[in-house]
């Protein structure tokens, strides 16, 4: 090059340097700086003739997939200081192409050239601005980059988004445009006094009522697909589906805008909604968007509204991030203690009616015609029923004419009824735990006749000072279907240290009542001690050596209330899978490693574990000091801080039963969701094997409860179909003789074995459209595997009359 | 005549609420059998002021599975003849279980007899394919 340069041939000088700067190895920085240094020093006759040569290749060049910033660079350092710039059109078609990127991390040629566009007087275009802006919000951002940002103020937000697009078009005038800059400077966690200030002049100008509705209607468009994707996709996260950075903080301001805003339904719902989408997982990044769904939960604490306390309690049942869970943790603490009252009871009083006149309906007159609210299970129906009393499912055209917003109000309230059921089963689920007893009148009010609670209550099972009762034909009834009036104490029933009698019978009168239980109360699985653990004394086995997805373990634990760490695949030490139950004053721990060692092939792309061992379940006093271990697995150690004693585990023998029979039932709720003895796609044992002996113990070993319970049912079945010459039930296998071999299904997962060799034959239900491939009356669910174990025997008793060919090729394998 | 006691016994051991039907004769083919069930059900759906939820033996066409039966995404009067054939499809396909007493029926056209308070069980099955 410096030989062309010596000899003044701007030709080859322009070509060799487009080769340097298009060269996609990583080539060494000094030839690059030596280049720049040669090209810059040229006479600037010779200089302008490479331009021109350069210009011309440039035309005939196709560097399309991936940013040239270097290209952009050589374009800057060749063209940029002659007269007429003759690579003007060239550099601003480079910089054009940043605009569907990511971002870079910093990259002083880009934005010597943005620069350059702006001193000349030529606008970037909105995606180029946008561009830019990420630059300087990436982490190692020079203040340069920030500085340069500062300078770009049109678009106001960042093109890509749904949202941003839509309020942008809303608000192309001012003062809104204003308001919308102003948002998108809330680039910390809480809003200063200054900031409020100048929100609040924004605001008045506008109108309260005005603002609000037009940022609600915005934020139902976050989380949207973006606008246009990103060309370049980084290792990592896809980029495309988390929120851009710097509409990020518009959104913080706009939340911060609503908490300025007089308190309205409308409000607390939107913010409620925000927090959700901004905590929906994306593969490899987890939560979008943390701090979004934070400033939203900090407006809905300064909001003083029944329905923003209420979308806050409701939160709290839902969300599993930590970050935001003790922020709702913490707004709900205070406002308890602003009322002088507990937390539980704040989360009781929380439940808003959302205009439910009697329990689970409300009945409205709208014109001629009656809207009925109902709830019928876990959802709220509206229905109508014209002038004449006839019931018509669509909704009237009169309605839809002379009471729209009558109507709109009315689908919005179906819409968080059915979102507050779930949230309110979930926190009834949870109260097991809390040894939580209310006086009967507090109770009547708050659960029994609670429009909404009620719903649920009514389906569950209580104790009136000791009587066990349930609410069937208008009253709680006793077993007997006595009525029961009066009471001074009430607390949630559980079966642990029932009599199975009784148990057995209140799902008689469960069934007798057709009452659909919200979660499985009469039916819930109870986990007495075991001999083996009180050999063992301090710690269950009965859980250990399960091989369990870690995800899958991971958000079920978060889930069910454990703290849990993502085991990575790096030396670092993590606690055990905890469980606090501060009524108890206990801690709960499931002991968990790592499993395998292979990047790629046992870890996901960012080093997270695919799969994790299980071990013991312990207990421990609240206080005790944490226990952890090697990621990679070794033991379990307590760490001692200033002096502390260690602290052994608790006898098992003293953990109440109630409190071992949950936790355990959470354990197994763990291994039986996430092992990966469930997949049937796992008989060749996994990567390399290894998991083969597990697998096949898994799907082939003893049975736990539910299977022991489903073997007596077979046996009582069994007899009465007509293959039942072809069928016994011998152990853990339901054996079945078909034409062409025999077949043995186990009673525990469905799987079967063939003889003669007990090989694998995979058969599994058709389609998830059949999930539920039952009907009538169930008191909570089926048991799937039963129907699955009945099917594949009858099935399999007509062997030669299996059409589906990949059934067939198994069973008609020929070994060799 | 006599009643007929139908129960619907779901796999988690679970019987459904028995409802019973007065059959005139003593013997019926397991065809006619699940047709009177099938009419008998469709009948007391469509005589529903606003019919959109059904629970019944099998599912009616254009509808969708909810947790306690079949949703209409309208609602609308079911055909009882197109729902028998359907029952009976689902018969042959081993879409459910027909006990009498205590004992299969397997084949459509068997007669079978119908002793006073007889109990005729369905029981529910999964489809099911290779993997």
């Amino acid at each position: 090059m410096q030989a062309h340069a010596a000899a003044g041939e701007a030709g080859p000088l322009a070509y060799e340097a487009l080769c340097v700067a298009t060269a996609r190895t990583v080539f060494r920085g000094d030839v690059w700086v030596r280049m720049v240094e040669v090209l810059e020093s040229l006479d600037p006759a010779v200089r302008a003739e490479a331009a021109g040569e350069l210009g011309r290749l440039y035309a005939g060049f196709s560097s399309a997939d991936r940013p040239q910033t270097k290209v952009l660079r050589l374009l800057q350092a060749v063209g940029a200081d002659l007269p007429g710039d003759p690579l003007a059109a060239e550099r601003a078609a480079e910089l054009e192409k940043l605009g569907t990127e990511v971002s870079i991390w910093w990259d002083g040629d880009v934005q010597a050239a943005a620069e350059c566009e702006l001193a000349a007087g030529r606008p970037l275009s909105a995606p180029v601005v946008a561009f830019l802006r990420r630059c300087a919000l990436e982490a190692y951002r020079r203040p340069e980059m920030a500085a340069l940002a500062r300078k770009l103020t049109d678009p106001v937000l960042n093109v890509g988004e749904a949202w941003a697009e839509q309020a942008m078009e809303e608000a192309a005038e001012e003062p809104w445009r204003a308001l919308l800059a102003h948002a998108a400077t809330a680039t910390s966690a809480k809003p200063t006094a200054t900031w409020d200030k100048a929100a609040l002049t924004l605001i008045e100008p506008l109108g309260t009522d005005a603002v609000r509705a037009a940022v609600l209607g915005w934020l139902p468009l976050v989380g949207r697909p973006r606008t246009f994707a990103y060309t370049t996709v980084r290792s990592g996260p896809d980029a495309n589906l988390a929120f851009d950075p710097y509409n990020a903080n518009a959104l913080r301001g706009l939340t911060w805008i609503l908490a300025l805003l007089p308190a309205h339904p409308d409000t607390a719902r939107a913010l409620g909604a925000l927090v959700e989408t901004s905590l929906k997982k994306v593969p490899g990044l987890g939560p979008v968007n943390p701090k979004v769904a934070n400033a939203a939960v900090t407006a809905l604490a300064r909001t003083d509204s029944r329905e923003a306390l209420a979308e806050l309690a409701r939160l709290a049942t839902r969300v599993t991030y930590k970050g935001t869970l003790k922020l709702l943790d913490a707004a709900l603490d205070t406002r308890a203690r602003a009322l002088g009252l507990g937390r539980e009871e704040i989360e009781e009083l929380a439940v808003p009616a959302y205009g439910l006149t009697e329990v689970g309906r409300l009945a409205t007159q709208l014109g001629d015609v009656t809207a009925l609210l109902e709830i019928q299970g876990a959802k709220a129906v509206l229905r109508w029923r014209s002038a004449t009393g006839k019931e018509v499912k669509s909704v009237p055209a009169a309605v839809r004419r002379d009471h729209p917003e009558e109507l709109k109000e009315l689908k919005a309230a179906v819409k968080d009824i059915d979102k507050m059921l779930g949230a309110q089963a979930e926190r009834l689920d949870r109260q097991f735990l809390a040894r939580r007893t209310w006086s009967y009148a507090a109770w009547r009010e708050r659960y029994l006749d609670h429009p909404l609670v009620g719903s649920l209550a009514r389906r569950l099972l209580w104790t009136v000072d000791g009587t066990t009762v349930g609410f069937a034909d208008g009253a709680l009834r006793t077993l007997t279907d006595d009525p029961v009036e009066h009471g001074t104490e009430v607390a949630l029933w559980h079966p642990v240290g029932r009599e199975p009698a009784e148990v057995v019978a209140w799902r008689d009168w469960l069934e007798r009542h057709a009452i659909t239980q919200p979660f499985k109360q009469a039916h819930r699985e109870v986990y007495l001690l075991t001999d083996a653990e009180r050999a063992t004394g301090t710690y269950s086995n009965r859980f250990a050596a399960h091989i369990v997805r870690q995800h899958q373990f991971h958000s079920l634990a978060a889930v069910r209330g454990w703290r849990n760490k993502l085991r990575l695949c790096v030396d670092d030490e993590a606690p055990p899978a905890t469980r606090e139950l501060p009524q108890w004053g206990l801690r709960a721990e499931y002991w968990i490693e790592g499993e395998g060692e292979e990047y790629g092939v046992d870890t996901t792309e960012s080093g997270s574990y695919l799969r994790l061992r299980t071990d013991q379940v312990r207990f421990y006093p609240i206080g005790a000091p944490e226990n952890s271990a090697h990621c990679c697995g070794g033991e379990y150690r307590m760490r001692l801080r200033d002096g502390a004693q260690p602290v052994e585990p608790l006898p098992l023998t003293e953990i109440p039963p109630l409190v071992l029979s949950e936790v355990l039932r959470d354990v197994d709720l763990f291994v039986g969701v996430a092992s990966v003895g469930n997949d049937p796609t796992w008989q060749d044992g996994g990567p390399g094997g290894r998991f083969r002996a597990y697998w096949t113990s898994y799907g082939f070993g003893e049975l736990n409860q539910s299977a022991e319970t489903r073997r007596a049912l077979l046996a009582r079945l069994v007899p009465r179909l007509a293959i039942a010459g072809r069928c016994t039930i011998e152990g853990r296998f339901l054996h079945v003789k078909g034409e062409l071999r025999t077949y043995k299904i186990h009673l525990g997962s469905g799987n079967i074995l063939m003889t003669p060799n007990d090989e694998y034959l995979c058969i599994v239900p058709k389609g998830s459209a059949q999930t539920a491939a039952q009907t009538g009356y169930l008191p909570f669910e089926g048991d799937r595997t039963l129907a699955v174990v009945l099917s594949k025997a009858l099935m399999l008793a007509k062997d030669t009359e299996i059409t589906d060919p990949t059934i067939v090729s198994q069973i008609r394998r020929i070994r060799r | 005549m006599g009643t007929v006691t139908f129960v619907d016994e779901t796999t988690s051991g679970d019987r459904g609420a028995a409802f019973g039907l007065d059959i005139a004769e003593e013997r019926l083919t397991a065809r006619e059998l699940i047709r009177r069930r099938v009419f008998q059900e469709v009948a007391e759906f469509n005589a529903r002021a606003e019919p959109h939820l059904f629970q019944g033996l099998v599912q009616p066409q254009d509808t969708e599975r909810v947790l306690n039966g079949y949703a209409l995404r309208t609602p609308r009067r079911i055909d009882p003849e197109v729902q028998a054939e359907r029952a009976l499809a689902a018969f042959a396909g081993n879409g459910f279980l027909v006990l009498v007493g205590d004992r299969q029926i397997t084949d459509p056209d068997e007669e079978i007899e119908l002793p006073l308070g007889v109990e005729v069980t369905f029981l529910k099955l999964v489809p099911l394919v290779g993997g």
